[in-house]
């Protein structure tokens, strides 16, 4: 064709709109038409384009219709490009899985109310010193607080007591309460069944039942009112059955829901719960066995701090009327709700925070697919807006889109979550609260709603804030490979994420190294093929203290003849799962220290072969015979922790000393000293302790340790059967070995190292689909340039190193940014460690590392894709 | 009742034509189908926002093909119908047979000038 004639087509061609100009006119020119119909096909295709924009951009007010067809069409989007879509869908429904199941858990531990009337009223109170923060209060001591402090309304005694219930086939013990006649006034709680006690007649004869007893021994069965139950040998009525939400633990220093009262005895007059040793003495005037806890509600309108400071007042007096037995300690009060959940708020707590970190590194991940997405749809874009699109237009699409994809991973996201939560429940310590009531309840779903639909905001909304930054979409498509905007931002979101990865992943180390040590512990005896159990006998003093010593012996020599029983011993409780008895000594011949200062030793009583059945070493002197009985005087073997307190020079052998505070109490000589075990478990360090014989002081429960060749567990029946034959209504209870007691004294490090471990390394596949994602278009994108370079003579590794650097600088920002956060926040799971610093270097560099390691691994696969780029196509393909 | 049809008349001439033109048909060819069939001169430039119309919508699908000389050197859009596009033109198709039910003597007696 002539010149001319070309120009007058390109002439004409200019009313075509941009976007179709050059393929109208490649179609005509194909056609091969006479100059004159060009012309006139080429005026009337701009005429028609025009047109057909024009009414596009006519139907711009928004209808439903319009909703659905960009819901429609973004869903035929998202299928047309699986691979992304489903690479967001699946990022988005783990975070809100996570988040989800987390805050299902958090809510139905720590946020849901309390089942009694205005909680916030109701305190703890305990006894403080210097060496014991909380501990339980004797019942002279406690009656005097419930009677003197005006700023207590009411006031409830309670005592932990485990009752054998017999007439009811085997015999069972049940770990229960004894508690005042006010308990559940105090508390304001409402049985579901039947009544509580009456404060007005109080009857020691009536038992009310937790929810979980019921439902286990009386299979639900509301006729169970009004029943007697033979519990310790006297016929108790059932007069009512608390509700299932009715949370109440075990209240102790470290409230622990494992082990919870499974009943609510009325304590006899005058209202002091029962001992599990019945004592002849009149226990109400007792001001120094401490074994009562003590519940109580505030005045109305009374702040916690003036009732605190009334109590302190009201210990000071105490000190004063009664210096040697209240002296050295004063009173502390605390809120139930931090009694009922301090332990698991710090923890549980952190553990969301810590999701929440997993759950900011997916939606940065999310976006920053998305924006990938988004520069490749360029050109599609462009031909939108030259179509007659308008921004807003196109705004609203890929606002659906997102939307799309929000809506699908909310879907996927709530399946998740109950698996999740499932997973997480199984494997929560027993010790946190309440988790049987935790579900994925109705606020919860809310909240999942909320968190998706603001997901699909913020990830349209960048998609959009994306499309707005292009100033022309001409310029975009005469740009067809440009450099794109979103570069910078994408780099940021990479920095961002691995900064993320890198706090979980510290987080995760200091805790795995925390269990680690803990592990590593040595407890000082051996807690491999042990079984335990409690034995409890019942009865009156006078009767128990006859049979008990022949009981124990009887059964023990049973049990050691039974085959696969290598050694088998006694002690009053066990160490770590057992209780934890103290008492205070006094040397003989040093000056009596002030009220408060004695020493203060754990306590054990111990049979014959207990030290060599636990496989402890006698350092020095002999372990009890059966010649240290009643009658002859009275022997106590130490260990070498005490030995090394009170005689750091001398031999303590031979040396005598008494426990509390009379002069006159029977002097105890010290005839061996044992190796130290960690008795409160391996997160506490060995304590000094005293053992006295059973032969010379006995209770009536005895824990039992039995040192098996086998699989202990294979024992048990015999060992039944055993304590069948010597009494057929003694049970035997609380069997397990040592090392599931072990492994639950790990719980909360395992359950917090297990859980950051698995948060470090979604984490860590997050930040590595982030850098392969920006490094993987990149190179796309840069194809063009990458072959020009190779046509100049660059080398593969030339091209790979400057790929992997360019891709690697915002992981090294993120590394370092992530290192000083980490040691920032550090401090707040500070608490929560054992035996670990939370600067320890080799958790920081391991995690460093790993990450940039990981990184390199993810940039390389596309980096290697730039090196293999055939310059001649990708001329020609740009 | 049918369930609705949301293409608009031209879109239907367009998406019937790239069916008769077959899979990877272009502008061109679509156009030179309608032109056979109907006896229409669609111009090329309502034929291309029509399509991207359509693909925008998730009907059909362009890809760019290799450089062809007789376009001077560059290259063709090839067009492919999409099952949704498939059950849109079917909807419409449902319509317009629906709406002839009956008239069947009327519309075939007598020739179309």
């Amino acid at each position: 064709m002539i010149a001319w004639k070309h120009a007058v087509l390109a002439l004409l061609a200019r009313r075509i709109p941009v976007a179709y100009r050059d393929e109208v006119m490649a179609d005509l020119e194909e056609e091969r038409l006479s100059f004159l119909r060009c012309i006139v096909m080429t005026w009337r295709s701009g005429s028609d384009a025009r047109q057909l924009m024009k009414e596009i951009r006519m139907k711009s007010p928004w209808q439903w219709s319009d909703f659905s067809n960009d819901a429609r069409a973004a869903w035929r989007q998202h299928r047309a490009h699986p691979v992304g879509a489903l690479a967001i869908i699946a990022i988005l429904a783990t975070a809100i899985g996570l988040n989800t199941a987390l805050f299902s858990m958090v809510q139905g531990v720590l946020l849901q109310p309390l089942t009694f009337a205005e909680p916030d009223r109701v305190v703890f109170i305990w006894n403080t010193s210097s060496a014991q923060p909380r501990s339980p209060l004797a019942p002279a001591r406690a009656l005097d607080v419930r009677q003197r402090a005006s700023t207590l309304e009411a006031a409830a005694l309670i005592g932990h007591i485990s009752m054998t219930v017999t007439g009811r086939g085997a015999p069972e013990r049940w770990y229960g309460a004894s508690v005042s006649s006010s308990f559940f006034d105090v508390l304001q709680a409402q049985p579901a069944l039947g009544r509580t006690f009456s404060t007005h007649e109080p009857n020691r004869d009536v038992v009310v039942l937790s929810h979980r007893l019921w439902v286990d021994q009386f299979q639900s069965d509301p006729s169970i009112i009004g029943r007697p139950l033979l519990m310790n040998g006297r016929a108790r009525v059932v007069s009512g059955v608390m509700p299932a939400d009715f949370y109440w633990p075990s209240i102790n220093d470290e409230t622990s829901a494992e082990n919870p009262p499974l009943f609510w005895t009325c304590a006899p007059l005058p209202d002091v719960p029962e001992r599990p040793v019945v004592y002849d003495e009149d226990i109400t005037k007792n001001r120094q066995m401490g074994f009562l806890r003590l519940v109580a509600r505030l005045r109305r309108d009374t702040p916690v701090e003036s009732a605190r400071k009334e109590l302190t007042a009201l210990a000071t007096t105490l000190a004063t009327e009664y210096p040697e037995t209240d002296g050295g300690r004063s009173l502390t009060m605390t809120p139930a709700s931090e009694q009922l959940f301090g332990p698991v708020e710090r923890p549980l707590l952190f553990v969301w925070l810590a999701s929440g970190l997993v759950v900011l590194a997916a939606c940065i991940n999310a976006g920053n697919l998305l924006l990938v997405k988004l520069a490749g749809r360029r050109r599609e874009l462009a031909v939108r807006s030259a179509l007659g699109a308008t921004r807003a237009r196109l705004a609203r699409q890929l606002v659906a889109e997102a939307f799309v994809l929000a809506i699908v991973a909310g879907v996927a996201g709530m399946a998740l979550a109950v698996a999740a939560l499932r997973l997480l429940i199984a494997i929560t310590p027993v010790t946190v609260g309440r988790l049987d009531h935790v579900t994925i309840d109705g606020g919860v779903l809310a909240a999942t709603v909320v968190a998706t639909t603001l997901t699909g905001i913020v990830l349209g909304g960048l998609s959009a804030a994306a499309l707005w930054r292009d100033r022309s979409a001409d310029e975009v498509r005469a740009a067809g490979t440009a450099q794109s905007g979103g570069r910078r931002l994408r780099r940021l979101l990479v920095a961002t994420e691995v900064a993320v990865a890198m706090m979980l992943f510290v987080g995760s180390m200091l805790f795995g190294q925390s269990l680690l040590r803990l592990k590593r512990v040595d407890i000082g005896f051996d807690s491999a093929q042990l079984l335990t159990f409690d034995v409890m006998l019942t009865g009156d003093r006078a009767e128990y203290q006859a049979k008990q010593l022949d009981f124990f012996n009887r059964f023990l020599d049973r049990v050691r003849a039974l085959p696969g029983v290598r050694h088998a011993a006694g002690a009053v409780t066990l160490p770590i799962g057992g209780d934890d008895f103290g008492a205070s000594v006094l040397v003989d011949g040093r000056p009596m220290p002030k009220p408060g200062d004695e020493r203060k030793v754990g306590f054990q009583i111990v049979g014959s072969d207990w030290f060599k059945t636990l496989g402890m070493q006698l350092r020095r002197g002999r372990d009890f015979a059966a010649t240290d009985t009643r009658q002859t005087a009275g022997v106590v073997v130490i260990n070498e922790a005490l030995a090394h307190l009170e005689w750091p020079d001398g031999d303590a052998l031979g040396r005598r000393l008494r426990m509390g505070r009379e002069t006159d109490a029977t002097p105890l000589t010290v005839v061996g000293i044992v190796s130290d075990i960690r008795h409160l478990g391996p997160g506490s360090d060995a304590r000094p302790e005293i053992y006295l014989p059973y032969g010379q002081m006995s209770l009536p429960m005895m824990a039992v340790a039995v040192r098996t060749a086998g699989d202990p567990m294979s024992l048990v029946s015999a060992i039944r059967a055993a304590a069948m034959e010597v009494d057929p209504t003694q049970p035997i209870s609380g069997v397990a070995t040592m090392d599931a007691h072990l492994k639950r004294s790990y719980g909360r490090a395992a359950f917090l190292s297990e859980l950051t471990m698995l948060f470090g390394a979604l984490a860590l596949i997050l930040a590595m689909i982030g850098v392969y994602g920006v490094t993987s278009f990149a190179v796309t994108q840069r194809t063009r340039e990458f072959g020009v370079r190779a046509a100049l003579g660059a080398t593969p590794s030339q091209l790979v190193r400057t790929v992997m650097g360019e891709s690697l600088a915002p992981v090294v920002v993120g590394v370092m940014a992530g290192l000083a956060c980490a040691a920032a926040s550090a401090q707040l799971i500070r608490t929560l460690l054992f035996g670990t610093a939370t600067l320890e270097m080799t958790a920081y560099l391991t995690s460093a590392a790993t990450l940039f390691a990981t990184a390199v691994l993810a940039s390389a696969v596309p980096a290697r894709r730039a090196a293999q780029v055939d310059p001649v196509r990708a001329l020609r393909d740009s | 009742m049918p369930p609705r049809s949301s293409l608009g008349e031209l879109e239907l001439v367009v998406l019937m034509a790239l069916m008769r033109a077959g899979e990877g048909a272009y502008g061109a060819a679509i156009r030179a189908e309608i032109a056979t069939t109907t006896g229409r001169d669609v111009t090329p430039g309502a034929i291309y926002p029509t399509l991207d119309r359509l693909e925008q919508r998730g009907l059909v699908r362009s890809h760019i093909g290799d450089p062809v000389a007789e376009r001077g050197g560059r290259a063709r859009r090839h067009f492919v119908l999409l099952a949704p596009g498939l059950t849109e033109v079917r909807r419409a198709w449902r319509q317009y047979s629906t709406l002839a039910r009956g008239l069947e003597a009327s519309l075939n007696k007598g020739r179309v000038k």
